[in-house]
């Protein structure tokens, strides 16, 4: 289920230095200073860092201590006020996640008096960045066509289009366009718009040209991710295709448009003043490797999921005839009666 | 509530930034797929319609079976037999127009395509179906946003009818077995109009109003409405949400049957039953049989209920069986099959997550976090121990240390002069001067900082009595000092022509933040105090009555002196050469035309003060030992023989008092009428209110005269509190006269001076319960117990509280004590 580009899809917990390093296409937007992560760290001060993926915090005393999360994550976002050991009663932004079937919990407080701007940057930059999901996820039958033309996304250029290419998915082929942009590859039918594909290069495994039984086709595969879908379009001068994909393929792949614009309103300067020196880190890198979350840490943010979390224990779904809907199997020798009754 | 977790099957936030509602969704086969299985069809108000296909796990790009942009908000979306295919087509809802759709797939490819569409004359709100009269297929039946029913049979418009009295419109539902539609109205109540009605009305081309087959009054406005055929009872059931309760009406006489207030507000609502036989609650009292029967008081089938509370509440017939927690409130609920499992939970949230579920049976676990797990190293934790420690050690030692920079007051005094323009004096209380103008003095407050600036800086300026300051308050969020280093502000005191000076002194004292050096700020305060001239005070007349009654006599220990050289001074500035003549006398004329004057014996160093008006007689004496002591470089000793004038001081004490006692008898007065007031207004509105009132009974006459006598009352209240100023400045006038009687008399010490103007002070506050009587008997008692004791046997300084006075008899006494035993040499220390 990885994506290649893990930074907005994972939670990571107390991570080595370098996965808080910022990748190519990965931008800063706003760099918050004495901001408290009141759930894992409450007492301590660190730093908040919004990227246009994700948020990094680390501990001013001990930047081991740290939480990468990616926007992809996130369930919902709340303003509520809170307990800080560092300021008492506050305002702090509650950010509910989902990571691999688990839930987590993080609470952040700007430790900045009567500061909002902890939660308006971020709000600006959340927005942004579930209104520009075509930007980095496949997206199979969308509506993306309008009157036989792509509906082009903010920033998007399109640097070619075919006409007359076939998509061989299915067993007689279907007849349509073909977009290459800046941001993706598209592809919809001629005949039903509805029928379509849109593909962004960081979803790309593969780039290969394979004979098939229609005669020589240019093969896609999408990654893990977005499901290794191999998808295959005939189409006419198929090698230079081919040599212009796999050219913006590798320029894009190593440096992505994401789509996460978030215009901010304080000047340059102040953000270049608190933002901290990318130096390299005074650590070992321990491991260089995309490492699940440190599970030590993400006790303290876990809300639920946890033994599913550790044991990867399924639960089965039986229909239970006591109230008519699906449950959980109950444990050995309970009804759902007797478990209501403890409660 | 417990808290069991909801455990999600499937979920996905559907749209970026769209909006949705109830209505907007739905669960079928939509698309007749042969191996069946249910697709959610949701349609948001950006018009954005959406079909996918579920499977248990993570939401996967394929599982999107259509995304359309419709470019026209939906308002909502049908499932239903509409045509004669027997196929299941889509209803879609705009706001002026109804669009049928076939969906279909072939292959991976699905697609809409329209089947009918009907532009609607009205703004539409929301649709029913059924089969309405009987039909073979469903109809539909569009409710308008301003009562219109639109009932649409496949491509022709049937019926177009308009609601009686209609202001908003509400949930619509159409009940199968009366054959009829069921509405909610703005009164509060739900309407039943049978289709048949409708039908005949119309074709009649009746112009009359239609009339409901019923109405219902539910007091609540209605959100959700269900038809539910209700398998224990054989009955149809409709089911009503309002803000706060569930409602069960019956179909065919619109009657209450059942309901149920919520401790939450509900957001959706989704009825069904269970396939076992123990779907009715019994006990004791309920004969299960017979409330299947007829008289059902009870639901009689399980529903889930949907709060804005963020729950999902299981209720099986009258008993809560079960409750999760969900991420977003619920606006939608459905139980359906997906994937072969039977069942799930279909909820969706406004912001558009859609969720599938079921629910968790594990019960939930605290998470404990084990301190362990924390990477701590002992060193680190000692070393902080140890900062720790220092820091409250460093506080505990450290004398609070003194910013860096501090503010200084200042003060300028310019001549006295009289006013060059106009004053507004509508009361007449300033005092003129020879021109006619109010005689005032420019005042300068010189505010001095050596740092860069300061927050939230207030100066007040207090003036005694006698005089009145045209600006007494000056605040600034922030004062910047940078470079100047000073700052000046400036205000005019105004004489007063209706009172004699007593305190002669202007204090003025600032509050502000004071940034200290490292960070932080610290709140400081400074204060200046400094006095009027005396050429502000009084003016020099020419002696003329040498026989006033109240006269105090100052002896010191040099040679006679002439009159002149103490005030050289005042008469300097008044320009009063010609008048001083005489070298042993001088009056003094304050601006309330009384008249001190000193006459100086000619042949010993005695001064002889004297006035018509006893409490004239402070200032003058004040301001006589003054220059005294400056002229003689404080080299001389001053004496007052007189005896202390109790009397007067008794007398103002008792006018004082006397008013005090009014005030308060006056106020309680105020109070028995004001809550005799709220008696009267009470029953007459009661009588008012009252169906069949029964007569005033001069109600309204006592009601007017209480009222009068509050007006008069209060009116006599200010009066008195008027009277109580001036009786208040007489009697501080009077107590500072005895205050430096005694001291120069009995020869107190400068400390024990201090001490006896804060026993017995000149600053009279006055308030109900305790005013300058009852701190002065508090003090005096004190003095008594403490440093002015008899014996031991006597001091012992008990805390009692400080209790009205009910007469100032041993008030007096006491006074009289304490003058005699510092008369005796008593001492007043701390």
């Amino acid at each position: 289920m990885s994506d290649p580009i893990w930074q907005h899809r994972e939670i990571r917990f107390d991570a080595p230095f370098s996965q808080l390093t910022l990748r190519k296409g990965e931008v800063l937007i706003d760099s918050i200073a004495n901001v408290e992560d009141t759930k894992g760290n409450n007492g301590d001060k660190g730093n908040l860092l919004i990227t246009n993926l994700r948020i990094i915090w680390f501990c001013d005393d001990n930047k081991k201590i740290n939480l990468s999360v990616g926007y992809d994550c996130i369930l919902n976002s709340e303003i509520k006020d809170n307990n800080s050991l560092m300021k008492g009663s506050s305002q702090a932004l509650y950010l509910r996640t989902r990571f691999q079937q688990s839930r987590f919990e993080f609470i952040f407080s700007s430790l900045v008096r009567d500061s909002p701007r902890l939660f308006s940057s971020f709000q600006a930059v959340i927005r942004s960045y579930e209104t520009t999901k075509l930007y980095r996820d496949l997206k199979l039958r969308g509506a993306i066509v309008q009157d036989s033309e792509l509906i082009l996304l903010p920033k998007e250029k399109v640097f070619n289009k075919y006409t007359g290419v076939w998509n061989l998915s299915q067993e007689q082929g279907n007849l349509g366009s073909f977009y290459i942009s800046n941001v993706r590859i598209v592809w919809f039918a001629n005949l039903a718009e509805g029928f379509n594909v849109s593909l962004p290069w960081t979803q790309i495994k593969n780039i290969k040209v394979k004979e098939s039984k229609f005669g020589t086709a240019l093969v896609l595969e999408t990654s893990e991710f977005s499901g290794n879908y191999v998808l295959g379009f005939k189409l006419d001068n198929i090698e230079e295709v081919h040599k212009e994909i796999v050219a913006l393929y590798q320029v894009y792949i190593a440096n992505p448009v994401f789509g996460v614009e978030a215009a901010l309103k304080e000047e340059y300067e102040d953000i270049e003043k608190v933002t901290i020196p990318k130096v390299e880190d005074e650590f070992e890198e321990v491991d260089q490797s995309d490492a699940g979350p440190n599970m030590v840490s993400a006790q303290y943010y876990l809300t639920s999921g946890a033994d599913s979390y550790s044991k990867k224990k399924k639960s089965k779904i039986i229909f239970s005839e006591e109230i008519g809907l699906a449950v959980e199997q109950p444990p050995e020798g309970l009804t759902l009666e007797k478990l209501w009754k403890i409660m | 509530m417990s808290i069991f977790e909801i455990k999600e099957w499937w979920g996905k936030k559907v749209g970026e930034d769209e909006e949705f509602d109830t209505n907007n969704i739905c669960v079928g086969n939509v698309n007749n797929a042969t191996a069946g299985g249910n697709k959610i069809v949701v349609g948001s108000f950006q018009g954005y319609l959406r079909i996918f296909e579920p499977q248990k796990g993570e939401y996967k790009s394929w599982q999107l079976l259509i995304e359309k942009n419709l470019e026209e908000g939906i308002l909502q979306v049908g499932l239903g037999i509409y045509g004669d295919s027997g196929e299941m087509l889509l209803a879609v809802l705009h706001s002026r127009m109804l669009v049928i759709y076939a969906v279909e797939t072939v292959e991976d490819t699905t697609q809409l395509s329209l089947v009918y569409r009907h532009e609607l004359s009205r703004n539409s709100f929301n649709f029913t179906q059924g089969m309405f009269g009987k039909a073979r297929n469903e109809l539909i039946c569009v409710q308008s946003v301003d009562g219109q029913l639109t009932i649409i049979n496949k491509d022709t418009v049937q019926i177009e009818i308009v609601l009686p009295d209609f202001y908003l419109p509400g949930p619509l539902i159409y009940a199968k077995q009366s054959d009829s539609f069921i509405v909610s109205n703005t009164n509060l109540e739900i309407e039943c109009y049978r289709y048949s009605t409708l039908n005949m009305q119309v074709e009649a081309r009746d112009k009359r109003t239609i009339k409901a087959d019923w109405t219902c009054n539910i007091g609540e406005q209605a959100f959700h409405m269900h038809y539910h055929k209700n398998k224990n009872t054989r009955k149809y059931d409709i089911i009503v949400v309002g803000t706060q309760t569930l409602y069960i009406l019956t179909e065919g006489a619109g009657k209450i049957r059942y309901q149920r207030r919520l401790d939450y507000p509900p957001s959706c609502i989704k009825t069904y039953h269970l396939n076992s036989a123990s779907e009715i609650y019994r006990d004791e009292n309920r004969d299960v049989d017979q409330i299947a029967e007829g008289g059902a008081n009870s639901p009689c089938f399980t529903f889930l209920l949907g709060s804005f509370s963020n729950y999902i509440l299981v209720y099986r017939d009258v008993q809560l069986v079960w409750t999760c927690k969900t991420s977003h409130a619920p606006i939608f609920v459905d139980i359906s099959e997906f994937g072969g499992t039977e069942g799930l939970i279909v909820h969706f949230a406004d912001n558009g997550w859609l969720q599938i579920s079921y629910l968790g049976t594990e019960p939930p676990k605290l998470n404990y976090i084990l301190p362990e797990s924390k990477e701590m190293k002992y060193e680190e934790m000692e070393a902080e121990h140890q900062r720790l420690l220092g820091r409250i050690l460093a506080s505990e030692q450290d004398e609070k240390t003194e910013p860096d920079y501090a503010l200084s007051l200042d003060y300028e005094l310019s001549k006295v002069e009289e006013a060059d323009e106009y004053i507004d004096d509508p009361d007449n209380i300033y005092a003129k001067g020879d021109s006619g103008r109010p005689v005032r003095i420019k005042c300068s407050i010189i505010l001095n900082y050596d740092g860069d600036e300061v927050k939230n800086l207030m100066v007040n300026v207090n003036v005694p009595d006698h005089c009145e300051a045209d600006k007494t308050v000056f605040s600034y969020k922030i004062l910047n000092f940078g470079g100047q280093r000073d700052f000046k502000e400036s205000f005019y005191i105004y004489a007063r022509n209706d009172f004699n000076p007593v305190s002669n002194e202007v204090v003025v004292s600032a509050s502000y933040m004071s940034p200290r050096s490292t960070s932080g700020v610290d709140l400081r305060t400074a204060c200046k105090i400094f006095e009027l001239p005396m050429t502000f005070n009084c003016r020099i007349i020419i002696p003329s009555n040498l026989k006033d009654p109240n006269k105090i006599t100052i002896i010191t220990d040099k040679d006679a002196a002439q009159i002149n050289s103490f005030f050289e001074d005042v008469i300097e500035d008044l320009g009063a050469h010609s008048i001083c003549t005489t070298p042993n006398v001088m009056s003094f004329m304050y601006h309330n035309n009384t008249i001190v004057t000193i006459l100086i014996s000619k042949n010993a160093g005695k001064f002889r003060v004297q006035s018509a008006s006893f409490d004239a007689l402070g200032y003058i004496i004040h301001e006589l030992i003054k220059r005294i002591n400056i002229l003689y470089s404080n080299d001389v000793k001053v004496d007052l023989q007189d005896s202390i004038p109790l009397h007067e001081l008794f007398t103002a004490i008792d006018d004082h008092f006397e008013l005090r006692e009014k005030i308060f008898k006056s106020k309680k007065k105020l109070e028995d009428r004001s809550y005799q007031f709220r008696i009267v207004e009470k029953r007459l509105i009661n009588r008012f209110k009252d169906k069949n009132p029964t007569p005033l009974n001069n109600l309204d006459f006592l009601l007017n005269q209480t009222y009068q006598d509050m007006m008069n009352i209060a009116n006599e209240i200010i009066e008195y509190q008027k009277d109580l100023k001036n009786a208040a400045h007489n009697l501080s006038s009077r107590v500072k006269i005895i205050q430096i009687l005694l001291k120069y008399k009995f020869d107190i010490s400068r400390e024990s001076y201090k001490l006896l103007q804060d026993h017995l002070s000149a600053d009279i506050h006055d308030f109900d319960e305790c005013g300058w009587e009852e701190h002065t008997y508090a003090a005096m008692t004190h003095l008594l117990k403490t440093c002015l004791a008899k014996s031991s046997k006597e001091s012992n300084a008990s805390n009692a509280s400080i209790k009205r006075l009910t007469d100032t008899a041993k008030l007096k006494k006491h006074l009289t004590i304490v003058c005699d035993r510092l008369a005796r040499g008593g001492v007043i220390s701390l």
